[in-house]
């Protein structure tokens, strides 16, 4: 086909192609990143915490009885509440612990261990009572943690841990942890690996989402406890109503605050969800915005150009031939706005991409967008280059 | 003039209802989501004490770990909060005009059990400068004074709802309200008063709301009050109790300083080195000297409050908004193309070229204005489903100055569709061309 | 070269029908020069575009060429107007957009012919028509006369065994009008057929056999020069019919 003299005779309109190859510009642009954007945050929202999310619900207490200041007393309420909360139907295990899934963020600390080169960050909790059996993560190697493990006097520092999977394989590749030592940042309080916890993620600064040490401590004192609660399936509702009377027959003097998981998990990706759905929408205006802008400077490029349709048609253009002028000449300036437009998605990209958050732009995505737009503009074409077809030859020897 | 053209354009304009109704609804959809996002970004982003945020200066210190950054990867790092004895020793200064070392804590308030329940609440401990330095509105009452700072008195700020909710609404100054097991005299009431973000809490990032109750610093030692926020620390403590908390490397306090003049920064900033040069010599500090005095603007940039993705939206729907007028571009042309003849008529008896284009881009104004309004419109209906999306949303709302945004963005999105069209038409020759096509 | 016989073209608007070409005969022969002329309305256009099949016709016959033309696809059709066919249009029909070397070379691109070829055709017409200084000019940019020699140019580039012009000359002033009616004159010197509808005398003049289309027929005006055969006789009318 005759690219030259299209290409010649579109300069002299070179204003209105600009329109459009920067509209397309942009909108690749956007569309890539916007897709960019929903992937990054679908792949945070995809990412499984290893626990039963949504059959999980965290009641914590803080007291004002007076009773509450003795450690002792303490210590034997919270067996007493924990019993109480087993006896409720529907409940499926119970630990005390600081954890709460999803709630982004924790505590973490600094850390030191043999074998591994400088110190590492891992979150750290302890925990009392079933926690595994709570979260919904097995111990894959290993033991889990029993009473004994927990020292009698507060003070004493715990000595064992169960760490993560992921943080045992950092640590010491694929060798045995089972034994291995883990100390403060001081070379303080060691704990001894005894096990190895699955697939456990929760949501921290400094990329250690998946890296934790769980020990047998106390996650409860004189200032209150936060109690976590699997539910079995469905059981939920009924259990939530009936934790807070629980514990209050079992003492009035504090109060309460009951958080579902599935909240807290909600509320963390409110944002991501925010993002994925404004992204989305956005997209699809766009495209079709896109298209009703190509759809409307081709058929005024056909309405304009219908005597010079007809003389191309009197001097031996098949209809074939107009559908392919057409065409080609979108196609010419849907290609620009496209090469224009990988600078942009690139630019773009470059402009949101944070230092926290880097979501690269990936080449695929550009193609991908790329491909989209070129089909889009085609088909945008297409009712303009059919009327163009349709244009008689006879037009050019009509008298304007 | 503009008065006639105005006329002009909206007879023009009342010509073509379908293309009129299309350009209009096609810079509504731009006005309505670029003013969406501009507006949830500007609620987060904007000055919260504009003409004071620049003098308000936050200090950090680097006073982590000699062999590994506060952030690992990056050796520029430091702690975003100080530790108690840093904050005590350089709140010794007088350079800053009013200063306050902050944190915030829960309380169990006990109402006259008539009332209620006993029930926690957060408190923010502070000095009495705070209220005056972070513009703290009050209905009644005020807050305490250096006095009280220093005894520590219990005095205590409460806020609006907990004023409801305590003593019905009424004024409650000299009444007292029981935490723990202590009795404070309510010193102050506070007006309604709900900054998008906690602004002199910079680590919290987004949604969590301002306190209900404030108390005097000083009692933090004496009743051993444990801090409800963030605490960093990087190394045990030199024994047990509370006292070695206050004493150790932990660090859980935030520290402004009012700095008005560019001398006392630069003096206080000495200061602070000096200090942290003096405290090496006992062991302490043993990464680089590495301080931060840090005004309230760039702290909110540099700590990043706001999450990037909403920053990315509003960068993304002005895109948005361009394509949207570029998009009108064709449809402008068009409909000015067909009025050739009625504008060589025009310009035959007597329009100049630049009223022609006046024209013309007054009838684009028009729509962009029209459009404007009604995306307008249509976006305080999406910031009210975002509210409902995000945490703390409630903030979220229109002002003026981003009506003020909107409008203006729909003038240009209007100039942007309707300049090269109405040039094009401006230069079409008085008389009917003579030479055919 | 072109044989129609009893040709009918009827315009149907919702309204009206318009009955252009009235049962119209007319054989034309390879290498004639033939004007046609007659009152505004009477079809003459109608006419020219039946013959140079930019339209369809309701009934009768037409052969061009030695070939029946009368049920082609629109396909076989544009091949036709492209290889067989040249157009002098009375409003040029140059496209804006193309500079002249572009605008000649229109045809042949549809033609399909190598590059090199095509220069060469194209250089040859326009020093043909006196314009090789023009080639990269738009056609905005040269006079009226200067733009139908241009629209020469693609004719001859093309080079058809017949051409149809709808008054050539009628945007042109005479001495302009001189000069085209020259180029064609020398163009059938080298045996290209013409048919020229004109309301000009003196361009009519120029050709062998001046033709008069009245209500949508032709009527034979240049008796002396009357070659034609199978005559129909057709009352109301002065002349032979073809
Ligand atoms: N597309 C059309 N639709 C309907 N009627 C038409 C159409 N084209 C031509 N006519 C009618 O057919 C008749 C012949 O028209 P034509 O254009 O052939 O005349 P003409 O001889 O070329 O006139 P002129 O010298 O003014 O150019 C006229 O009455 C005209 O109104
Ligand atoms: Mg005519």
């Amino acid at each position: 086909m005759p690219f030259g003299p299209i290409i010649r005779a579109m300069r002299h309109n070179r204003m209105r192609f600009a329109f459009i190859i920067l509209e397309i510009a942009i909108t690749l642009a956007i569309v890539t990143n916007a897709v960019n954007m929903i992937l990054d945050e679908r792949k945070k929202m995809l990412q499984p915490s290893g626990f039963d999310d949504d059959n999980l619900v965290s009641i914590a207490y803080q007291p004002f009885a007076p009773e509450f200041k003795e450690q002792s007393y303490v210590e034997a309420l919270v067996q007493k509440d924990m019993r109480a909360i087993h006896s409720i139907p529907g409940v499926k295990a119970v630990a005390t612990t600081y954890f709460l899934p999803w709630q982004g963020g924790g505590s973490s600390g600094v850390w030191k261990t043999d074998r591994f080169n400088g110190k590492f960050q891992a979150q750290l909790y302890a925990a009392r009572g079933e926690i595994f059996q709570t979260l919904g993560v097995k111990v894959t190697q290993g033991r889990a943690f029993v009473e004994t493990d927990t020292p009698v006097d507060s003070n004493v520092p715990t000595r064992v841990t169960i760490i993560s999977r992921a943080l045992a394989k950092k640590l010491w590749g694929n060798a045995n942890p089972i034994g291995h030592v883990i100390t403060n940042g001081e070379g303080a309080t060691p704990r001894t690996v005894i096990g190895i916890i699955d697939d456990f993620y929760n949501p921290y600064a400094w990329n250690i989402g998946e890296f934790v040490l769980f020990t047998p401590g106390r996650a409860y004192d004189t200032t209150g406890a936060v109690f976590l609660v699997r539910t079995e399936p469905g059981a939920m509702k009924s259990v939530v109503a009936q934790l807070e009377p629980r514990l209050l027959s079992v003492n009035p003097g504090r109060v309460f605050r009951i958080v579902k998981i599935s909240d807290l998990k909600d509320q963390y990706f409110s944002g991501g969800k925010l993002v994925i759905r404004a992204m989305t929408a956005i997209i699809i205006i766009l495209v079709f915005i896109t298209a009703l802008g190509i759809m409307g400077i081709s058929s005024l490029a056909v309405a304009e150009r219908t005597k010079q349709i007809g003389t191309r048609r009197a001097l031996g253009a098949t209809r074939a031939d107009i559908l392919k002028h057409f065409l080609l000449e979108n196609w010419l300036v849907t290609t620009a706005g496209l090469i224009l437009g990988v600078i942009g998605a690139y630019g773009l990209n470059v402009l949101l991409v944070s230092k926290l958050s880097d979501v690269k732009m990936q080449w695929e995505l550009v193609a991908g967008g790329m491909v989209l737009l070129w089909i889009n503009g085609l088909m945008s074409t297409v009712p303009a280059a059919m009327r163009a077809t349709l244009v008689p030859p006879s037009i050019a020897t009509r008298s304007v | 003039m503009l008065l006639y053209q105005l006329k002009i354009a909206l007879t023009s304009l009342r010509r073509n209802p379908v293309i009129t109704s299309l350009l209009i609804g096609g810079i509504a959809l731009g006005i309505c989501v670029s003013t969406t996002f501009i507006a949830l970004r500007h609620v987060f982003e904007k000055d919260p004490l504009p003409g004071k945020s620049n003098t308000l200066f936050y200090v950090r210190l680097d006073n982590w770990d000699p062999q590994r950054a506060y952030v690992a990867e990056d050796p520029k790092s430091l702690p975003t909060m100080v530790t108690y004895r840093d904050m005590r020793e350089l709140m010794k200064s007088n350079i800053p005009t009013r200063q306050t070392g902050t944190f915030r804590s829960r309380f169990f308030v006990h109402p006259d059990p008539k009332i209620g329940r006993p029930f926690a609440e957060d408190v923010r401990l502070v000095f009495s400068d705070f209220f005056t330095m972070f513009n703290v509105p009050f209905q009644y009452g005020g807050g305490w004074d250096k006095a009280a700072d220093a005894k520590p008195e219990p005095v205590i700020v409460i806020d609006q709802n907990t004023n409801q909710k305590l003593f019905g609404g009424a004024n409650s100054v000299g009444r007292t309200v029981r935490l723990e097991d202590r009795n404070y005299k309510v010193v102050g009431v506070l007006a309604p008063w709900n900054p998008p973000l906690r602004f002199y809490d910079p680590t919290q990032g987004l949604g969590p709301k301002v306190e209900p109750i404030y108390m005097p610093f000083n009692f933090t030692p004496i009743l051993e009050i444990q801090t409800y926020g963030n605490s960093d620390g990087w190394k045990g403590n030199d024994g047990n109790g509370f006292q070695a908390f206050l004493n150790s490397d932990t660090c859980w306090l935030e520290y402004w300083v009012e700095l008005p003049t560019p001398e006392k920064q630069q003096a206080f900033r000495e200061y602070v080195n000096n200090y942290v040069i003096d405290q090496k010599k006992h062991g302490r500090f043993g990464r680089p000297l590495h301080t931060e005095v840090t005004s309230m603007p760039e702290l909110t940039k540099e700590l990043g409050v706001v999450p990037p993705q909403i920053r990315s939206l509003a960068i993304v729907s002005v895109l948005f908004l361009i394509v949207c007028s570029l998009n009108l571009i064709g449809l402008l042309l068009g409909k000015f193309i067909a009025r050739i003849p009625e504008i060589s008529v025009r310009r035959a008896l007597g329009a100049s070229r630049l009223q022609v284009f006046w024209q013309h881009i007054v009838e684009c104004e028009v729509v962009g204005i029209a459009g404007g309004l009604i995306g307008l419109g249509i976006s305080v209906g999406l910031l009210k489903m975002v509210a409902k999306v995000i945490p703390n949303g409630d903030v979220v709302h229109l002002d003026a100055e981003m009506i003020a945004v909107s409008i203006f963005l729909s003038l240009v999105a209007g100039l942007l569709a309707g300049i090269y069209p109405a040039w094009r038409v401006c230069s079409i020759p008085p008389a009917m061309q003579l030479k055919v096509q | 070269m072109l044989e129609m016989t009893h040709i009918k073209k009827i315009y149907r608007t919702i309204s009206i029908e318009t009955h252009a070409l009235e049962d119209l005969s007319l054989s034309v022969k390879a290498g004639e020069f033939v004007s046609v002329t007659g009152p505004s309305g009477s079809g003459k256009t109608t006419f020219l575009n039946v013959a140079g099949l930019l339209d369809t016709f309701d009934s009768g016959s037409y052969i061009l060429d030695g070939k029946d033309v009368s049920r082609l696809s629109d396909r076989e059709m544009s091949q036709i107007r492209n290889r067989t066919i040249g157009f002098v249009f009375q409003s040029f029909n140059l496209i804006p957009d193309l500079n002249v070397f572009d605008n000649v070379d229109v045809p042949l691109r549809y033609r399909g012919l190598p590059a090199t070829e095509r220069k060469a055709r194209i250089e040859n017409a326009l020093s043909m028509v006196g314009l090789s200084a023009r080639v990269r000019h738009l056609p905005s940019q040269l006079s009226g006369g200067q733009q139908q020699r241009v629209a020469i140019a693609r004719v001859l580039a093309g080079d058809p065994k017949l051409i149809l012009a709808d008054e050539p000359t009628g945007n042109l002033d005479s001495a302009m009008s001189r000069e085209i009616m020259d180029l064609l004159g020398k163009i059938n010197d080298n045996g290209t057929t013409i048919v020229m509808v004109t309301h000009n005398a003196e361009c009519s003049e120029r050709a062998h056999r001046q033709l008069h289309v009245f209500d949508g027929r032709i009527a034979d005006v240049d008796r002396p020069r009357v070659v034609l055969g199978s005559p129909v006789a057709t009352p109301g009318l002065t002349a032979t019919l073809n």
